[in-house]
């Protein structure tokens, strides 16, 4: 690589760019405007929602009101009273938006609390309004009330408020700004960062392609990795440019304060050492993401071809990013780990104030690290001969290929029509939706594929009768995994901890036979251990078996879409680990059986522990029953491979 | 004199999922000379363009090699592109740049001295009539203007051999004859020239000596009065048939 | 007519062999939304897992042991911590959620009084806040107990009213409601994209691809050619309107029914789904007739979509102005172009039949729409246009219209 000819491309690329409409909008005009025009709308918009809802005249029926609260509600100026007959009617005909109805008189001492029942109706944005209004009158005609009780037995006034509360919030109004305005503006700078780059990346390498230019360009003396470097630093220039240009148009916009009367922005001061940490993370970044996008690109022959592979690509990128927008996620160690998201919440700490120094160098460490992979990979693959003309010479194991994706497409075909249907079906009810899914959705959808595209039931499931050992072999490695998937489990929710309601969806699972324990065996181990194993282990492993897919992949892949199909990400891991061992006895033995009675006897000991008290829930601590497990499993694999090696001389 | 092409028995394979192995192009080895014109005559899909993208170091041949301006295509792919001009006939432009500044930009890639670029650049301009429209931006220009600067484009940096991928597809004819003229011009400039084409008279007016290709093999190389005693036949056409039926009874 | 019909037929098989088309419009209403809204849910539960988890970290300064102070060192959601420094300065540093003094109050039982410093700006700190007032809450109820047992009296002496409030909306109103704030902007940006792709591909695509001649050579006259490539543009519109909609309820069904909220029922009732996709067809008339002027001249693939894109962007603003919170679809707001589309879509879903307005709507569209495919019509009748030679570009749309008038005029 020579630094001379990188300049040169990099200033013929950057002129050309120039030149270009497209270009010129997304990488000056558009990150300069943004922040302005979505200020002044935002502002606006905020105005004018208030205004409207502010001066609304809102009419109340006070239905059988005491005088007292009536009187109330009379004086409020914004509130219009008035009687009516059917006040229920009235507010569904939006006559009325509100109404108090206090059906019993005020009760004396002793006796029960008066019902006050304020009407609304959700559906309408000012009947909230006014519920909201109705709400504090009524509360306050409470407290007088109260008030008067007080006195009526005696007491001092104070008595009710034995502690009085005062909160401080040491932030100041810039930090708050900072807060809020920190949430979204790291997916704006994100998609700043990706729009110029994707279009500088479909014309630096798709257009070159397009117009037929690419051949000189290789046939000159410059080397490859010159050209390729010069037109990346281009792609990269322009991300950065954007981001900058856009982080400038704010801080001017908002010291200016084109929008004198938006407190936000009147608040809002971002400062110097914060903008330069934003710039600092987002630099790599930007590095890292114009390698993907030109990775991306240079796959593409065309435009058209370009925009239809970027576009899937940008959204992807920007889902991380909403990381910034929810409360409760702070970047920490392992969190500043994990592209894209670990800038997004770099960017948030800096713009609230907040400087975690370990936290921002892994972010700017990791970044780099991922940007200069990435880069490295894009570069070898830029220079590779099939990507300089735009010809794909086919290689062998195309067609393989295929049908391995083609079951996997399948696989998570069927996953949506679980997600919406078997879903549904046990929400509805438990039991009967369990069996629907399971016997249903996931065997049927097996047995479809395996009759649309005729491959014999045999082949399709692996119905083979397995050698003896084979499912003794099973028996012994169903408690081992077990205490494996629950370890790794326990492991994990030490880093991500596991909310309530997943424990309670389990506990759900467990009462599911109404006391009957046949019936749960036969819904949550034996139909499982059916079902579940012939679509994944018999027809989507065999469909990856028959793509010459290495076991390795193939195991892991159909374990991965047998973990998705637990619809948590809690689960995935336990889940994927029970169908990865599940997936190598079947690849093994080259039957289904041992798979489905391992699955049934897995699925079958949380089923009695969990009736029985069974050491389900702690880790197994005494070295013997470690030994033991340990043993179990050492025995069960010498079962299945001296099987295996078996079944594979005789086939 | 010695040659400043050598090829010798390149081979490019191409897997194909329904036809198999397919032989673009088969051991392939001819020579060229300084202040001559080679032809590679075949019919479309003979394996014309593919050897000469491997002379130019776009592909990497499957087997064998050759040597350019006496550097390795395989080995010493930079040098041997500093040694050369390409072009074919479906090349483009940027469109968004000028001709001058094409010009300069790719006499710039290729190393070209920056004292006398300036110079280099406005002969061509003079030699391919381009002064009219040297400052207008390529996307604004004729089908025939662009491609006047496409061929100054290719021999800007003033290369030893000059590879040109039927370059007259598509010009029309005043620019078709504007570059044949070129052509023979450099060949008294003692350049080395390779060119294939399926344009008969075009092969007979400049070429030197001829190959004839088909499915990657070549059939016959000679001049043209040597492939005329070797077929008994006195037209290019006729010759070209004879030798093309001939090849496919493996006599060649 | 026949003609019109060969002319889509042939567009609409391309269409659908086309990757693009088929992944813009399946893949993304049918799959993406049920993974955004799942992945949402995953995160929000993650979420509110790690915050669960998390104590809040207290400093706690009292001169003697306060009832609050106990209440707050039993409740295992709080861990009560020193600082060797100012614990003013810890708040801000994020060392510690909240910093709490407590001030006895006077011998004769009068009111404790306590200060509290968060930092708002951190999360835990906003929610050890909360978690604050619930701690408080609780002990002022027990103290208060213990003083109204002076009296005689308990707490149910203040129990004078219970105040409730009745939501007179159905269930299935409220998840209507829901709908109609969140589908009309989807839908308007989801109709328009469907239409954007395939407007550029059979008109700037056609000519890059040098196809176009043929297809005009081919005896058929050009409007019938114009008309039939507009149709399939309509087309492939309204079918991303119908996936988008089915994609969104079933995913929004499905999300709410994962909640188990039963207050909220997510449902259209069929008159609305029959009003959405007949004001949804004449739309995707209007804006398919739009895309189909600006494509028509571009030469190529890229320089179409440089010159619809900016419509689809400048679309947004009339429609984020529906979404405005106090806009409704009256006999003012039926008049502005887009706005009153979006509008529409969200009284019909939320059940409502403004008839005025919607006339005025409906009626606006249809007129706009025959406006626009006028001047498509005229800008299709130039020749260099159609065959993507020549330099005009939309620059040139009003001497395009004066011209054909003339050769109207004379004719």
């Amino acid at each position: 690589m020579k630094s001379r000819d990188v300049g040169i491309v990099f200033r013929k690329e950057l002129l050309d760019l120039l030149r270009d409409r497209r270009s010129i909008l997304a990488t000056i005009v558009f990150p300069i405007a943004l922040f302005p025009l979505l200020m002044f709308g935002s502002s606006r918009i905020r105005e004018v929602g208030e205004k409207n809802l502010s001066l609304e005249v809102l009419a109340v029926s006070v239905q059988d009101a005491t005088e007292e609260l009536e009187a109330r509600l009379q004086a409020d100026r914004s509130l219009a009273v008035r009687a009516v007959d059917d006040p229920r009617a009235a507010l569904s005909r939006r006559e009325i938006f509100g109404a108090v109805l206090v059906s019993d008189p005020i009760p004396g001492p002793g006796e029960d609390p008066a019902p006050v029942t304020i009407l609304m109706d959700d559906t309408a944005e000012r009947s909230e309004v006014a519920a909201d209004r109705l709400r504090e009158h009524v509360e306050s005609w409470q407290a007088e009330l109260q008030a008067a009780r007080i006195e009526s037995i005696g007491a001092a006034e104070g008595l009710v408020r034995a502690v009085e509360w005062e909160s401080v919030n040491i932030a100041s109004e810039a930090r708050m700004a900072g807060d809020s305005l920190g949430r979204f503006m790291p997916l704006l700078l994100l998609f700043l960062l990706m729009n110029p780059a994707s279009v500088a990346a479909t014309d630096l390498f798709s257009g070159e392609k397009e117009r037929k230019t690419i051949e000189t360009l290789l046939t000159s003396k410059a080397d490859r990795r010159s050209i390729v470097m010069g037109k990346f630093l281009t792609v990269i220039l322009v991300a950065v440019l954007s981001t900058l240009l856009f982080l400038a148009s704010s801080l001017f916009f908002s010291r200016v304060g084109a929008v004198p009367d938006d407190a936000l922005m009147a608040t809002l001061s971002l400062s110097v050492p914060s903008l330069l940490v934003v710039i600092l993370v987002s630099i790599p970044l930007a590095i890292f993401l114009s390698a993907i996008l030109v990775l991306v690109a240079a796959q593409a022959k065309s435009y058209k071809e370009a925009q239809t592979l970027l576009l899937p690509i940008m959204l992807a990128a920007l889902l991380p990013a909403a990381a910034s927008l929810l409360p409760g996620i702070r970047i920490d160690s392992i969190v500043a780990l994990v592209p894209i998201a670990n800038t997004a919440l770099a960017m948030r700490e800096a713009l609230v104030g907040n400087f975690p120094v370990i936290p921002l160098a892994l972010v700017v460490l990791s970044n780099a690290l991922y940007a200069g992979f990435v880069l490295t990979q894009a570069v070898s693959y830029i220079e590779s001969e099939e990507s300089i003309l735009g010809e794909r010479p086919p290689t062998p194991g195309d067609d393989s290929a295929g049908a391995a994706r083609e079951a996997t497409l399948y696989g998570l075909g069927t996953l949506l029509v679980f997600y919406y249907l078997g879903v549904r079906l046990q929400a509805a009810d438990l039991l009967s939706g369990l069996l629907v899914s399971l016997w249903g959705i996931i065997l049927g959808a097996a047995i479809l594929f395996a009759v649309v595209k005729k491959i014999p039931g045999r082949d399709a499931f692996a119905l083979r009768a397995p050698r003896p050992l084979a499912l003794a072999g099973a028996v012994l490695l169903a408690l081992p995994t077990l205490f494996a998937a629950h370890g790794l489990f326990a492991l994990q929710s030490l880093f991500v901890p596991v909310p309530e309601q997943l424990f309670e969806a389990m506990e759900k699972m467990m009462d599911l036979g109404n006391g009957s324990l046949p019936l749960l065996v036969f819904a949550i181990a034996i139909s499982p251990g059916i079902c579940e194993e012939a679509f994944f282990r018999g027809l989507v492993l065999g469909r990856y078996r028959e793509a010459r897919l290495p076991a390795w992949k193939a195991i892991l892949f159909s374990a991965l879409l047998f973990g998705l199909f637990h619809l948590s990400i809690y689960r995935i891991l336990p889940t994927a680990t029970m169908g990865a061992v599940a997936g190598w006895l079947t690849w093994r033995t080259r039957s289904i059986f041992p798979a489905m009675l391992f699955h049934t006897l897995y699925n079958g000991t949380l089923v009695l522990g969990d009736t029985y008290g069974f050491p389900g829930e702690s880790l197994p601590s005494s070295p013997l029953w470690i030994a033991g497990l340990v043993l179990a499993a050492g025995l069960g694999v010498l079962a299945i491979t001296s099987n295996g090696s078996e079944s594979r001389s005789r086939g | 004199m010695s040659s400043m092409i050598s090829a010798d028995t390149l081979v490019k394979r191409y897997h194909d999922p329904a036809r198999g192995d397919l032989l673009a192009v088969d051991h392939v080895s001819f020579e060229c000379r300084e202040g001559e014109i080679f032809g590679l005559l075949g019919p479309n899909g003979a394996g014309k363009t593919t050897t000469l993208r491997m002379l130019a170091t776009l592909l990497k041949p499957t087997s064998g090699t050759a040597v350019l301006n006496g550097y390795d295509v395989i080995r010493e792919s930079e040098k041997v592109r500093a040694s050369i001009g390409y072009l074919s006939g479906d090349t483009g432009l940027y469109g968004r740049l000028t001709p001058l500044e094409t010009l300069r930009y790719f006499a710039r890639l290729n190393h070209f001295p920056e004292s006398r670029l300036e110079e280099r650049v406005n002969s061509l301009v003079r030699e391919f009539e381009i002064e009219r429209f040297a400052d207008v931006r390529c996307e604004k220009l004729s089908t025939g203007m662009k491609q006047k600067v496409s061929i100054a484009r290719a021999v800007v940096h003033d290369p030893a051999i000059l590879i040109f991928d039927e370059p007259t597809s598509g010009l029309d004819i005043l620019v078709a004859d504007t570059l044949l003229t070129y052509i023979e011009r450099c060949r008294d400039l003692d350049k080395c020239i390779v060119f294939s084409t399926h344009v008969m008279s075009e092969a007979e007016r400049l070429c030197d000596r001829i190959a004839v290709i088909n499915e990657g093999r070549i059939l016959a190389v000679g001049s043209l009065e040597e492939l005329r005693r070797l077929t008994g036949e006195r037209y290019l056409e006729k010759i070209f048939r004879t030798l093309l039926e001939s090849g496919s009874r493996e006599i060649a | 007519m026949r003609l019109i019909g060969t002319v889509f037929k042939s567009e609409l098989r391309a269409a659908l062999r086309d990757r693009n088309t088929v992944v813009y419009s399946l893949v993304i209403p049918l799959a993406l939304y049920p993974i955004l809204f799942w992945g949402i849910g995953e995160w929000f539960s993650f979420q509110q897992g790690s915050l669960e988890k998390q104590k809040s970290r207290v400093v706690i300064e009292e001169q003697s042991l306060s009832p609050l102070g106990e209440a707050i060192a039993a409740d295992e959601r709080w861990r009560v911590v020193e600082t060797e420094t100012d614990p003013l300065a810890a708040v801000g540093s994020g060392d510690v959620d909240a910093f709490v003094r407590i001030e006895a109050p006077s011998p004769d039982g009068g009111t404790w009084s306590l200060h509290a410093w968060f930092d708002e700006a951190r999360d835990r700190s906003r929610v050890a806040k909360t978690r604050l007032g619930e701690v408080i809450e609780d002990t002022e109820r027990a103290l208060v107990e213990d003083r109204l047992l002076a009296y005689g009296e308990t707490n149910e002496t203040f129990a004078i009213i219970n105040i409730e409030t009745e939501n007179i909306a159905s269930a299935k109103e409220v998840g209507q409601t829901i709908l109609a704030r969140v589908l009309p902007m989807l839908l308007v940006f989801m109709l328009s994209m469907g239409a954007m792709h395939p407007a550029v591909d059979v008109l700037a695509g056609e000519k890059e691809r040098k196809t176009i001649e043929t297809i005009l050579v081919s005896g058929a006259p050009r409007e019938a050619i114009l008309a039939g490539k507009y149709l399939l543009v309509v087309t492939a519109a309204f079918a991303a309107l119908v996936l988008n909609l089915i994609g969104m309820v079933l995913a929004f069904k499905h999300m709410f029914s994962m909640m188990g909220d039963a207050k909220i029922q997510i449902a259209i009732p069929f008159t609305s789904v029959l009003s959405v996709l007949f004001a949804g067809l004449l739309f995707a008339g209007f804006v398919s007739a739009v895309m189909v002027l600006f494509a028509s001249f571009a030469r190529t693939f890229k320089e179409g979509q440089s010159y619809v894109t900016p419509f689809y962007l400048l679309m947004m603003f009339p429609t984020l102005l529906a979404v405005m919170p106090g806009v409704e679809l009256d006999l003012r707001t039926a008049w502005i172009p887009i706005t009153n589309v979006a509008l529409l879509f969200r009284e019909v879903i939320a059940g409502n039949f403004p008839w005025g307005p919607i006339a005025i709507t409906l009626g606006t569209l249809v007129m706009t729409t025959a406006l626009v495919i006028a001047v498509a019509r005229r800008v299709y009748a130039d020749e260099e246009l159609r065959l993507g030679s020549g330099g005009k570009t939309l620059r040139s749309l009003p001497s395009i219209i004066r011209q054909s008038r003339k050769r109207s005029a004379r004719t």
